[in-house]
């Protein structure tokens, strides 16, 4: 592809959420200029932690990339060494991005396949190593088919990347995805589940992960609000390979109005009032 | 059946759920006869509330009982006058109580049916007016597929009788079932709040009453005086403001639904 043709179809879309570099100086027109920062960050943040549990290449490995927009991260890990990406999105024009992004990057066609598809009704037929579930999870209302989804296909270790609630319990919030034409919300309902900390790693108990909540490791915080507000976080779930190594988040404090909650004497008045 | 064969039929299982009456003075002998109490106060909450929606019969009425134990709320269905009524229950225990007690009522095999499945695998191919979904919301990890499964099978009206968190806010507790054996998929389960629910069923189309409790004797019931457990009947179409809504908690119950200790030992209290 010359760089006339490429560039001719970089424009032929509406817009693109992440900017990808090719040669000749062709850049991607990211829409947010200032989370050019962001995704800078949020690579040395969850995407090195997953090189370095995996002694830093994903080389062998067969990586499965839900949610996966215009292919950012499955090239990512293409980069990263791995034998395969599979990336599914709902969104047709995502597809399309990331077929354009990978052809004009070379990337060997029988490395990769992108695929339009609900994940929760595609049937997922091959193994996976590793699962990246980035900017997904608050966009579902199917958490537990969420992780039926990894244990289908066999992953030993999954990346989630979520928005989460602040409270200091195991609970999905129940939110909206209030506008389901913007093309990276939700796309079978309105109505989505949005993990807290504790629910994440109880749910991935249930299916046999032992899960890291990541520290943070931002230099700056332009463009990621909410990761510096601790309302978004990245964990990394194993079954198997050691996640020791990895440096835990700590938790915000517990705001008053919890605290209040968890106060003892009140929960006797409570009985008492019953 | 004579009574003999009843009575040994009966006894060949090791616990009765719920007590049944069957001519000739034989009963089921349930484990905990204040359990008696919880299933009549029950009727008069949640089935009566259906009833009146329906002009006080089920005549002409298809009914799909999710979870449906050995069957006294099927049985319910069918002596208010449903056509037919589907039950499914995963165990096969439960399966096998459920035709026992049909047989004994002498009830037409045309009119019922009852299968062991896993509801969350379970393909419907008919289609069903009403679902009574008892007790089954909040021992479950998938409150949207049970959803999906009652749109699909084409329901107008929902019976929803389910545990629930104390706390004021629309969120589902992640909770663990401290009997694993009864669980459908997995032991970690969702429950609900109050407005999860009514949010749930706004999602589906339904427009969704919580039932005001009208228990006359709490005894046995003190998940639904202790606003741990509620009735909800969610509609398409059958107008529900003759229903009286149940008042809204207080606030500061929500200390409670973090202190999951509690809804253990309650749990276990009613196993």
């Amino acid at each position: 592809m010359d760089a006339t043709e490429l560039k001719e179809r970089i424009a032929g879309f509406p817009r693109w959420h992440y900017q990808f570099d090719f040669a000749d100086g062709i850049s991607t027109p990211i829409a947010k200029p200032e989370e050019m920062n962001r995704h800078r960050q949020r690579r040395n943040y969850f995407f090195e932690a997953l090189l370095q549990v995996n002694g830093g290449t994903l080389e062998g490995k067969r990586v499965l990339d839900l949610g996966c927009n215009a292919g950012f991260w499955s090239l990512q890990a293409i980069e990263a060494g791995a034998d395969f990406v599979l990336g599914v999105d709902g969104r047709e024009m995502h597809v399309e991005q990331a077929n354009l992004v990978f052809e004009a990057k070379s990337v060997g066609k029988d490395r990769y396949r992108f695929e339009e598809a609900n994940i929760f009704t595609h049937d997922f037929t091959e193994k996976f190593d590793i699962v990246l579930c980035l900017g997904l999870m608050y966009h579902i209302s199917k958490p537990v088919e969420l992780f039926e989804i990894f244990d289908k296909v066999n992953a030993e270790m999954v990346v989630i990347d979520t928005s989460v609630s602040f409270a200091p319990s195991s609970f999905f919030e129940v939110s909206r995805d209030r506008n389901m034409d913007d093309p990276r919300n939700a796309i079978d309902y309105e109505i989505v589940l949005v993990p807290t900390r504790g629910a994440i790693i109880e749910l991935a108990a249930q299916f046999g992960y032992k899960t890291v909540p990541l520290a943070h490791n931002m230099t700056d915080y332009t463009g990621m609000h909410d990761y510096e507000i601790q309302r978004r976080l990245a964990f990394i779930c194993a079954r198997s390979v050691s996640l020791d190594a990895l440096k835990r988040e700590t938790p915000p404090p517990v705001t008053p109005w919890w605290k209040a909650l968890l106060n003892p004497a009140s929960r006797g008045w409570q009985r008492a009032a019953r | 059946m004579d009574v003999n064969e009843l009575q040994d039929r009966i006894a060949a299982f090791p616990i009765w759920n719920y007590q049944f009456e069957f001519d000739g003075g034989v009963k089921t002998p349930i484990a905990d006869w204040q359990r008696v109490n919880r299933q009549e106060q029950r009727y008069g909450y949640f089935f009566k509330a259906l009833l009146s929606l329906t002009g006080g019969s089920l005549k002409g009425k298809r009914v799909l009982d999710l979870g449906c134990s050995s069957g006294l709320w099927t049985l319910h269905a069918i002596e208010a006058g449903a056509d037919f009524v589907l039950g499914i229950d995963g165990s096969e225990t439960a399966i096998d109580q459920a035709e026992l007690v049909f047989e004994a009522k002498g009830v037409d095999s045309s009119r019922y049916r009852f299968e062991r499945a896993n509801i969350f695998e379970y393909e419907p191919n008919e289609p069903f007016d009403v679902v009574l979904c008892l007790g089954l919301l909040s021992v479950v990890s998938k409150p949207l597929a049970l959803f999906e499964l009652m749109t699909r099978v084409g329901a107008t009206l929902i019976v929803l009788d389910t545990g629930l968190s104390r706390a004021p806010t629309k969120l589902f507790e992640v909770d663990r079932l401290i009997e694993p054996r009864n669980a459908v998929d997995y032991d970690m389960v969702l429950v609900p709040t109050r407005q999860a629910v009514l949010e749930l069923a706004g999602q589906f189309g339904f427009q969704t009453v919580p039932l005001a409790l009208n228990m006359t004797d709490y005894t046995s019931m003190e998940d639904y005086r202790d606003g741990e457990r509620l009735a909800f009947i969610c509609s398409k179409d059958v107008p529900l403001s003759s229903l009286e809504l149940e008042p809204r908690a207080p606030g500061n119950a929500w200390l409670a639904s973090i202190d999951r200790t509690a809804r253990r030992a309650r749990q276990r209290l009613h196993r």
